[in-house]
């Protein structure tokens, strides 16, 4: 098991390094420097230069990679040039934020998703229809719409969840709960479902399978042919899936973040890139890839612990 | 043999493990060779390499070493477009009838696939040959514009035949074309690939796992075993007296519709195990197992000249006294009488311990003065061998030393 | 997710389904959803092209005195703060929108297309970076990735859209190259190539049309996503710089007016919600199209629906011959007493019929075999039994006695109590009979723990000493290792054991040994023997293979679409078969037969479920037809020594009786 955390990592590491390469030479193709948008369009030729110097942003693309990338490894990850704190201050500032909708929304999207699916695959009829109807509205709506419509129900008519903000969790822990509900139920919603479609198809090909017509022939109990075995192999491809809703979280919580004015990264993502900020770009993004990696790693592991095969590869 | 029109010379292929996997060596120095207008039979177990073969014939796999020379010609290594213009001498007639076609497209542009590489003709020509060939095939002109789902597994292998013979090639691969079907249907095809042969003259290579098939099918056998050519002759000869082990072992494992040669055959088998096992008595019980299901087969399936060499031992006892290594001879001649006994399927010690319990027994009968009336018995057994008279032979066989006939009904419960 | 029915492995129903008719087009067409949302989609595409002659105003045209009205025949969908009409500003902010859908799409579809291919059928390096790329793309957060490139091109729609193109291209790669490759492994590619076909030619007439279906459906949900992320960017103020208006920037109005205006949400998300549905409809209707099932169908399958409806069919006045079967009255009481059972499978909205009133005892210690072509309802027979049966299934039966148990009155709780116990099954497929996500040895622990209640340690023993009585070696090693590393042989025989740790009375083995080379099956089938003897323990044989029958069985019966035509003991079944089906199929057998003659045949083929005729159901290929054959069903009447057969010809010892 130890090997398998082990090589995922290694693999982990080239990929948050090409990926950082990615936003930085994107960032380096970018019309005007860094220095222009720091001193304004008034700025002299030579004054623009000599901060250019400075800055090291006269240097080859690479090199100042190569320098950038040190930096981070050491924790430092430049200043925005709008506000000049550390990005660094700027992402601890606003992680819980971000964090709080994100992991919520994903541990909402694992039990209603993996549920939902179990019970379509096991009851059929109308519960299979309901999923397959929501898995096709969830492709088809646009979250930042109903996420809007829902803040008109439960927020303006009923009054159950406050409209928009960010209470912290060390303030109030119900209302930070009460102030991240709209927000986490809207984007678990869209996901699960994805989530929930696929643990059934999986559950239902499981449940056509060899092994299993085996397995009630030889008078297993339903449960145990349900909950052990087919779980046990239907898992892979949901953990999958799991995985990749997790991307698809994120970019949600930018603009739930902005819907219900929540201070987290996706906010400050959006105003930074109003004012093509892009030291805190450059932060953030890289920030948001370390993050589906580490989940991606998690799900690797799982993936390894349930199945023999790609423990043996 | 007919002029030679294929020549596998030393043939060596290896798969390329990937990853974690080991290397596979699929064929290791094969050398086989077909005349024109014959049959090859192909036999092996799963694995042992024949679909591998095969696939070097019609390029499809790339061999390690060896060579392949087809009409002459060296084809081991073709250029892709020297490779597509033989393929209209060589082609394929595959085994799965459901997978080997593609479900998109109608029979006519399947089947027609295969003229690709001749001279271009007119749509006209084009599909009057193929309907002609349908027909040759037992279908109609209606299949042309039908889908492959509309057809029954042994109609599509009845296509895969009409496409694969509609360039009028010289040799057809035909890898288990008919393992997957029924019984009825396989004969259905059998005969209908025989027929064409004797129309076209065209050479088979025939793969197959099915001795019964291979037997009946070929004109020459080669027995593959983990990718070694074990055994390469006539076809009669190999499956009725196989020289290898390996061969032999497959001939006895291929069960028949006889039960009663199936139940000598499995007497044997426990005796065998048995004797393996080291029980007392186990090499008599072992020889006398081998010796009635040798009459037992036999009588099943009668040879020609199977007996003869039986008759042959049987007729230097004309006097006495009788010299002890003739009277073991005699009696080791009676396992010829069918080359199916599963003695050839034990090991050599496992041989020599029941060789040791026949020179036993054989003494036993000459102290006893009873060489004269045992050579009786073998005679009354060839005559009931001849005449078919399956109980009285085994009768005979079961009564050859005095304990047997007690001890035969003990073990199988009839009389 | 597809719509396959047990038993029948995915690829061939999936196969099967395709060619039903092949006519992929037609099948689309007959999908209602599908049609309307491709109909919905043109006319808005239309609508926005046309926006400049179809819009009642221009889309900045204000009216600052009829701000936030409600839909009016003036401003069919009212107007916003500003009193401008907010039909024509979605007419020309759809423009945008639908532009950077088709810009996104396109990229996406060229990237994917190409890279999908190209890995699929270059294999080796190609391959490999292919997939590397893609697996570093995916982990790219989207809109995180979208937002750098509006930053750095100062919110330019065109790099946006084209960077949307790439990000989302690893699905579609993906798609594409598992299409590809599956296709690449067809039998039918490798014929192709035998044929002649050159590797353009392949693909283009094997590898594209298959890839097309799938293909397809991840373009049009790649094209709805494209709408729906446009619009988010449009939303986050980071596309079209308003005053200029687009579906996005549109919702923020709607925002802005939420309390004062509510109306104004539902036509700006409304409109994006339309087209991305649609796309999403459109895109499930190719799927289900090209997998040639009804939209939808898939709901009907769940666990529930494997549990079959049974029906006890009330006795009838005795038939001829259930009367013959109980006149041989000095056989043991059998252990399985089967009386006219039927098997029903869903077909459309319907049911045919697959098991048409099968009768047979078992009786103790004896192995029964059950004999025929494939589709005469072997299985199905046996599956009927156990009550393991496809999804939708329907048994009828009059009576099924298992050791003086009425099973078909039995719940399924209790009937499920039976099965491990009293009767056992081991199927075909030996390794796929067990579950690849555990050890051997752990799944037979559990068999033993189940069925006989012991503890941890115990069951370790018992589990042992049934690897030992299969005559599995070192049960240590083998337990520990997974189905896939197990040969066919091994694997049968862990099965095996598996069905013995109930210490049933009957086992029911569905082919055992067709799956494995000849000379495994010769030592499993003297497994088979030997366990039975050692045990008492019945068998019921299902096979196609009359050596097999030969070898393992006492007793057999040969099924014939969907009925028993003749039932004998297995000796004289061989040496002397009643019914011209047995007969001619015994003939037709290549076994010592004289080499390369023909064989004799049997014509045609056997008609298939739900295409039976009234008479005699071989008559279409029977040497002695006669007239009196089709009129009206065939008993299956006893003749001597316990032999009953299925034919007009057999006499029945039954008049003799009267
Ligand atoms: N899962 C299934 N769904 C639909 N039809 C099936 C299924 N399994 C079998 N059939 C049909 O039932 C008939 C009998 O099948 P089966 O009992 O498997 O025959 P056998 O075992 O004799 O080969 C065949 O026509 C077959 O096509
Ligand atoms: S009933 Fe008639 S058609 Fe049927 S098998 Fe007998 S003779 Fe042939
Ligand atoms: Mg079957």
């Amino acid at each position: 098991m130890l090997g398998v955390i082990v090589r995922r990592l290694l693999l982990a590491a080239p990929l948050m390094v090409i990926i950082s390469l990615i936003v930085f030479v994107l960032g380096s193709l970018a019309p005007g420097s860094v220095a222009e948008s720091m001193l304004g369009s008034s700025a002299t030729p030579e004054a623009v230069r000599e901060l250019n110097r400075q800055l090291g942003a006269d240097q080859p693309v690479l090199v100042q990679y190569w320098s950038w990338l040190q930096r981070a490894v050491a924790g430092d990850l430049s200043s925005s040039i709008v506000s000049g704190r550390p990005v660094t201050e700027l992402l601890a500032a606003r992680l819980p934020v971000t964090l709080s909708l994100a992991v919520g929304a994903l541990l909402l999207v694992i039990v209603i998703g993996v549920c939902s699916g179990m019970v379509a695959a096991v009851r059929g009829g109308f519960a299979g229809r309901v999923v397959e109807v929501l898995a096709v509205l969830v492709r088809g709506l646009p979250t930042f719409w109903l996420a809007m419509i829902a803040g008109v129900i439960f927020g303006v008519n009923l009054m159950w969840v406050p409209v928009s903000g960010y209470v912290p969790f060390g303030d109030s822990p119900s209302d930070w709960a009460l102030s991240l509900a709209l927000p986490v139920g809207v984007l678990a919603f869209g996901e699960a479902a994805l989530v929930a479609i696929v643990t059934r198809a999986e559950m239902l090909a499981a449940m056509r399978s060899d092994y299993v017509r085996s397995l009630r022939a030889n008078g297993y109990p339903w449960k145990r042919i349900v909950f052990k075995h087919i779980a046990k192999n239907a898992a892979g491809p949901v953990l999958t899936m799991i995985s990749l809703v997790f991307v698809g979280l994120l970019g949600g919580t930018i603009l739930m973040e902005q819907i219900f004015a929540m201070p987290g990264l996706g906010s400050q993502m959006v105003t930074s890139t109003a004012n093509h900020d892009l030291p805190v770009i450059q932060g953030l993004a890289v920030f948001y890839t370390a993050m589906v990696v580490v989940v991606f790693l998690l799900t690797d592991v799982a993936h390894g612990l349930l199945n023999p095969k790609v423990m043996a590869r | 043999m007919n002029k030679l029109l294929l020549e596998v010379n030393d043939l060596g292929v290896v798969y390329r493990g990937r990853g974690r996997r080991k290397d596979k060596v699929a064929l290791d120095g094969v050398s086989v060779a077909i005349g024109a207008g014959e049959t090859l039979g192909l036999v092996g177990e799963s694995g042992s390499g024949k679909s591998t073969l095969g696939g070097c014939v019609l390029g499809l796999v790339r061999p390690e070493h060896g060579s392949i020379t087809f009409d002459g010609r060296d084809i081991t290594r073709l250029a892709a477009r020297d490779r597509r213009t033989l393929s209209t001498q060589i082609q394929a007639v595959f085994q799965d009838p459901y997978s080997s076609f593609n479900p998109h497209r109608t029979i006519e542009q399947t089947v027609s696939e295969t003229l690709t590489n001749l001279p271009r003709m007119s749509r006209q020509d084009r599909r009057t040959r193929v309907v002609a060939m349908l027909e040759r095939v037992g279908l109609d002109g209606s299949a042309l514009e039908r889908f492959p789902a509309q057809f029954s597994g042994g109609q599509r292998q009845r296509i895969a035949i009409a496409r694969a013979l509609l360039p009028e090639p010289r040799l057809v691969v035909c890898d288990e074309s008919v393992s997957a079907l029924d019984l009825s249907v396989q004969a259905q095809v059998l005969n209908l690939l025989l027929e064409l042969q004797a129309d076209s003259g065209v050479t088979y290579l025939f793969i197959t796992h099915d001795l019964s098939v291979v037997r009946h099918m070929s004109t020459r056998v080669a027995v593959l075993e983990h990718g070694h050519l074990v055994e390469e002759g006539g076809a009669r000869e190999v499956t009725d007296h196989p020289t290898h082990p390996y061969t032999r072992k497959l001939i006895a494992a291929s069960p028949g519709s006889d039960a009663e040669v199936q139940e000598a055959r499995r007497e044997t088998r426990r005796a065998m195990a048995r004797l393996e096992a080291g029980g007392t008595d186990a090499d008599v019980h072992a020889l006398h197992a081998l010796e009635i299901q040798a009459v037992i087969e036999a009588l099943a399936e009668p040879l020609s000249g199977a007996t003869g060499g039986f008759a042959r031992v049987l007729n230097e006892f004309t006097h006495e006294p009788v010299a002890l290594d003739k009277l073991v001879r005699l009696r080791a001649a009676i396992l010829d009488l069918a080359p199916r006994t599963s003695a050839a399927m034990t090991s050599e010690v496992v041989n020599r311990r029941v060789a040791d319990a026949r020179e036993r027994l054989c003494r036993s009968l000459a102290e006893n003065d009873r060489a004269l009336h045992f050579a009786a018995q073998c005679r009354e057994i060839l005559v009931a061998i001849d005449s078919r008279q399956r109980e009285r032979a085994v009768s005979v066989v079961a009564s050859f030393d005095d304990t047997r006939v007690a001890e035969h009904r003990a073990t199988t419960g009839r009389p | 997710m597809s719509a396959v029915i047990e038993g029948a492995s995915a690829d061939a129903e999936l196969r099967a389904a395709a060619e039903r008719d092949a006519g992929f087009l037609r099948r689309l067409a007959r999908q209602p959803l599908t049609v309307g949302s491709a109909a919905v989609l043109f006319l808005v595409v239309l609508a926005v092209v046309f926006a400049p002659l179809l819009s009642p105003s221009g889309p900045m045209e204000q009216d600052l005195l009829n701000i936030y009205a409600l839909p009016s025949a003036d401003h069919l969908l009212g107007t916003d703060q500003l009193g401008r009409d907010i039909l024509s500003r979605m007419l020309h902010g759809g423009r945008v929108t639908l532009l950077g859908v088709v810009q996104a799409t396109t990229v996406c579809t060229l990237i994917g297309m190409t890279l999908g291919l190209l890995a699929g059928t270059l294999q080796g390096g190609v391959e490999v970076l292919v997939m590397r790329v893609c697996d570093v793309l995916l982990a790219v957060p989207g809109l995180v990735l979208l937002l750098v490139v509006l930053a750095i091109f100062g919110q330019n729609e065109t790099a946006a859209m084209i960077t949307l193109g790439i990000i989302m291209s690893p699905t579609l790669i993906r798609v594409v190259y598992s299409a590809t490759v599956a296709v690449r492994e067809e039998p039918y590619v490798a014929g192709a190539r035998v044929a002649g076909l050159n590797s353009r030619q392949i693909i283009m007439r094997h590898i594209l049309p298959a890839v097309a279906g799938p293909a397809l459906t991840q373009i049009s949900l790649v094209a709805a996503l494209a709408c729906l992320v446009e619009a988010a960017i449009g939303f986050l103020g980071l596309g079209v710089v308003p005053p200029n208006p687009s579906w996005g920037n549109m919702v923020t109005d709607a925002q802005q007016a939420i309390v004062l205006a509510p109306w104004m949400l539902v036509p700006s998300g409304g409109i994006i919600a339309v087209v991305a549905l649609s796309l999403t409809l459109i895109g499930n209707g190719i799927r289900d199209a090209y997998a040639g099932r009804a939209s939808g169908s898939v709901s009907a399958y769940s666990w529930r629906a494997l549990t079959p409806v049974v029906e006890r069919e009330d006795r009838r006045p005795a038939p001829a011959e259930v009367k013959g079967v109980e006149l041989e009255t000095d056989r043991p009481a059998p252990v399985l007493s089967v009386k006219r059972l039927s098997l029903d499978l869903p077909r459309g909205r319907s049911h045919v019929r697959i098991v048409d009133g099968v009768s047979f005892d078992v009786g103790p210690g004896e192995a029964l075999g059950i004999v025929g072509e494939s589709g005469c309802g072997k299985s199905m027979t046996i599956s009927g039994v156990l009550r393991v049966v496809p999804m939708g299934a329907r048994v009828v039966a009059e009576s099924i006695g298992f050791r003086g148990v009425e099973l078909t009155t039995l719940g399924e709780s209790e009937m499920n109590a039976v099965r491990g116990t009293g009767i056992a099954f081991i199927s075909q497929e030996p390794i796929s009979s067990l579950n690849p996500a555990f050890t051997v040895g752990h799944q037979l622990q559990e068999a033993v723990r189940l069925h006989r209640g012991t503890g941890r340690a115990e069951s370790k023993a018992v589990a042992h000493d049934l690897m030992s009585r299969v005559r599995l070696p070192e049960a240590e090693v083998v337990g520990r290792k997974y189905p896939h590393e197990l040969s066919g042989g091994m694997a049968q025989r862990i099965a095996i054991a598996r069905a013995l740790a109930g210490e049933p009375d009957l086992l029911v083995a569905d082919e055992p040994t067709t799956a494995l080379d000849v000379s495994v099956q010769a030592e499993i089938l003297d497994l088979l023997r030997d366990l039975r003897e050692q045990s008492g323990m019945a068998l019921i044989l299902v096979t196609h293979d009359w050596g097999v029958v030969a070898e393992a069985c006492d007793r057999a019966m040969v099924m014939y679409a969907g009925e028993v035509v003749e039932t004998a003991p297995v000796r004289d079944l061989v040496s002397n078969p009643h019914h011209p089906y047995t007969q001619a199929l015994l003939r037709s057998s290549s076994v010592g037969a004289e080499p390369r003659q023909l064989l004799p045949v049997i014509s045609g083929s056997v008609p298939a479920p739900g295409s039976w005729p009234t008479g005699c159901r071989f008559a279409a290929r029977c040497g002695l037809v006669q007239d009196r054959c089709l009129t009206a069903p065939v008993p299956l009447v006893p003749t001597t020594g316990g032999v009953s057969a299925r034919c007009v010809l057999v006499p029945s010892t039954l008049e003799a009786v009267r």
